[in-house]
């Protein structure tokens, strides 16, 4: 999955958000916040366009040390070709942030000025790919042939 | 900021952790979620804000929980990085 920095410098996702299942989607795009502990942040406003319903309430701690009762709210998001269920936390700020709750699991890399993306070892054994460096390709690993690996 | 209902909610929630979860959940389940359900008094645990109110609300479909983080003075932080 792979988002962009902004000229501010702050890593940008896309994410597709919907209230239930069948419901149309929604592109939203929220900052990743690692000061956030809890998956994603919506301002409100927003939440009442997506026609997300409460699901629970929390207590957040804001970045003035105040502590405030907050509603959460259920919909579902597209993450890393999956759909999953996600408590939203609804607040007055101006942007949707995604947090640490989200992160688990996964690994984050934050590259300010690269255009292109880059395709590490991990993504090339999970597409079952191998790199031919006698003519710089990609092909598909022979079912039968045996990786073999230096470490 | 919330709804009166809200803050009720988290009222009642608080009063019962600090009553009877507390002691028990920061020894075995320090920084886990935990939603609790004030009516029945049920509560449920998860490693996510999103595990610990989805365990709830399946349990209650038609009730409210309010979630916490076990040993933690707020349940999520947002812009702060001290516990």
């Amino acid at each position: 999955m792979n988002g962009e920095v902004d000229n501010s410098g702050r890593a940008l996702v896309v994410l597709r958000v919907r209230p239930s299942v069948g419901a149309d989607a929604t592109q939203v795009t929220a900052w990743v916040d690692t000061a956030f502990t809890g998956e994603l942040v919506i301002p409100r406003g927003t939440i009442e366009r997506l026609g997300l319903r409460q699901s629970a309430a929390v207590m957040a701690g804001l970045a003035d040390g105040t502590r405030v009762v907050l509603e959460t709210y259920s919909c579902i998001v597209q993450w890393f070709g999956h759909e999953r269920i996600v408590e939203v936390v609804g607040n007055d700020g101006q942007f949707p942030l995604l947090g640490v709750g989200m992160l688990r699991d996964r690994r984050l890399e934050i590259e300010p000025g690269r255009p292109d993306a880059l395709i590490g070892a991990i993504v090339l054994e999970e597409l079952d790919l191998v790199v031919d460096c006698t003519t710089q390709t990609l092909r598909p690993r022979e079912a039968d042939s045996i990786l073999t690996e230096i470490e | 900021m919330a709804s009166k209902q809200s803050t009720e909610l988290a009222s009642r929630a608080i009063a019962i952790y600090e009553q009877k979860l507390r002691s028990r959940l920061e020894s075995t389940n320090p920084d886990d979620f935990v939603a609790i359900e004030p009516q029945s008094g049920d509560f449920f645990l998860g490693k996510t804000l999103s595990e610990a109110i989805q365990a709830a609300r399946t349990a209650h479909p038609a009730r409210l929980p309010f979630a916490l983080r076990v040993g933690h003075k707020s349940t999520v932080e947002i812009g702060v990085t001290t516990p």
